[in-house]
């Protein structure tokens, strides 16, 4: 059933983006008393000092998540159609940020949000992406590409795009297929366990020099929220940059649970025990 | 148009250097591909690979141009770069 009406919520994304993304948030809250969203026990193992009540409340804001990235994600899939961009929150440190920077994101929260953010950044804007994002003015999209040819000439785009003083937005945990990174991966330590990121964002700051600012979605009751963390400086060692961009999304996901996403879980071995 | 066998030497040569000895027992020649079909580099290696071969050279090479094109050897890339 779930999946049904999660597949309808696309339908209805890809025709009228605006209301489907109005009826996520209804249809999330509707269905979260039926043990939807990543369960308790997934989210105990990554969050052992979490209360049975606040694992709950995790759980819930999981699938909400999820159900309203599909209806945001669904309404990119059309370019004609003005993808239903949601109310972004003012954010004072977004507009103060400036290029050349690698703005780097994770699959939590709600990601599919970012797109509207990037309009607003002071500059030109390259996002390398797998066909998440819409077409919008002053952002170049480029797709990571399915072989080594096509994904090295993404990144070649991306060193291009820095070296001429833009934004690059990536994803650290981009790119991820059975269980590997198309393009190696760094592993770092996290929430007392170990996660797996893609050496990409990374490659790019050591290249260029250049440094990452790491840069989430989060639903709050006015809009969407967007955070930012302070920059990581480049340096010749990927792990050293992993390891502080893990730091960063450790304390953030610590604050907040339920903005852990499925893809997290997938690249993040919990503690031993965990 | 830049000499050939000097380009050659250079590309063989920061082949050599970055890698070391990464190809060693490997067919070294410019029939092989750079990818996973050949050498084995990946994404980001064959473009650290192009970005050392712009700036031994000193100029622009437009490696757009060459990865536009999809697969590339190591004779492509040298071809490549001797015709600037």
């Amino acid at each position: 059933m779930k999946g049904r009406l999660v597949n309808a919520l696309r339908l209805w994304a890809v025709r009228w983006p605006h209301l489907a993304f109005l009826l996520a948030r209804r249809f999330a809250w509707l269905l979260a008393p039926f043990n939807r969203g990543i369960s308790e026990e997934r989210l105990a193992a990554v969050f052992p000092e979490l209360a049975p009540r606040a694992l709950k409340a995790a759980r819930r804001r999981s699938w909400g998540n999820f159900v309203q990235s599909e209806a945001l994600s669904a309404s990119l899939q059309h370019a004609d159609i003005r993808p239903a961009d949601p109310e972004i929150l003012p954010n004072p440190g977004l507009e103060e940020l400036r290029p050349p920077l690698i703005l780097a994101s994770f699959h939590i929260g709600l990601f599919p949000a970012l797109g509207a953010v990037l309009v607003r950044l002071p500059g030109e804007v390259l996002v390398v992406h797998q066909g998440r994002f819409a077409p919008r003015p002053g952002v170049k999209l480029v797709l990571r590409g399915d072989d080594e040819w096509d994904r090295a000439a993404a990144f070649h785009h991306a060193v291009a795009g820095l070296r001429s003083g833009g934004f690059v937005f990536t994803t650290l945990d981009g790119g991820y297929r059975d269980g590997a990174y198309e393009a190696g991966a760094v592993e770092v330590p996290m929430l007392g366990g170990t996660i797996s990121l893609a050496r990409g964002g990374f490659a790019l700051a050591r290249i260029t020099r250049t440094p990452i600012v790491p840069l989430v979605a989060r639903r709050s009751d006015g809009g969407v929220e967007i955070v930012c963390g302070q920059p990581i400086p480049p340096a010749d060692e990927e792990e050293t940059m992993a390891a502080a961009a893990a730091r960063w999304l450790g304390e953030y996901l610590s604050e907040f649970p339920g903005e852990i996403s499925r893809r997290t879980l997938q690249i993040l071995q919990p503690p031993p025990g965990g | 148009m830049a000499d050939r066998a000097q380009i050659a030497a250079t590309v063989y040569g920061i082949l050599a250097m970055r890698w070391t000895g990464r190809f060693d027992g490997r067919r070294l020649d410019d029939q092989v591909s750079l990818g996973s079909d050949g050498l084995g580099l990946d994404s980001i290696e064959i473009v650290e690979l192009l970005l050392d071969c712009e700036e031994e050279v000193g100029r622009d090479t437009h490696p757009e141009e060459l990865l536009e094109t999809g697969s590339i050897s190591v004779g492509r890339l040298i071809d490549h770069l001797a015709r600037l």
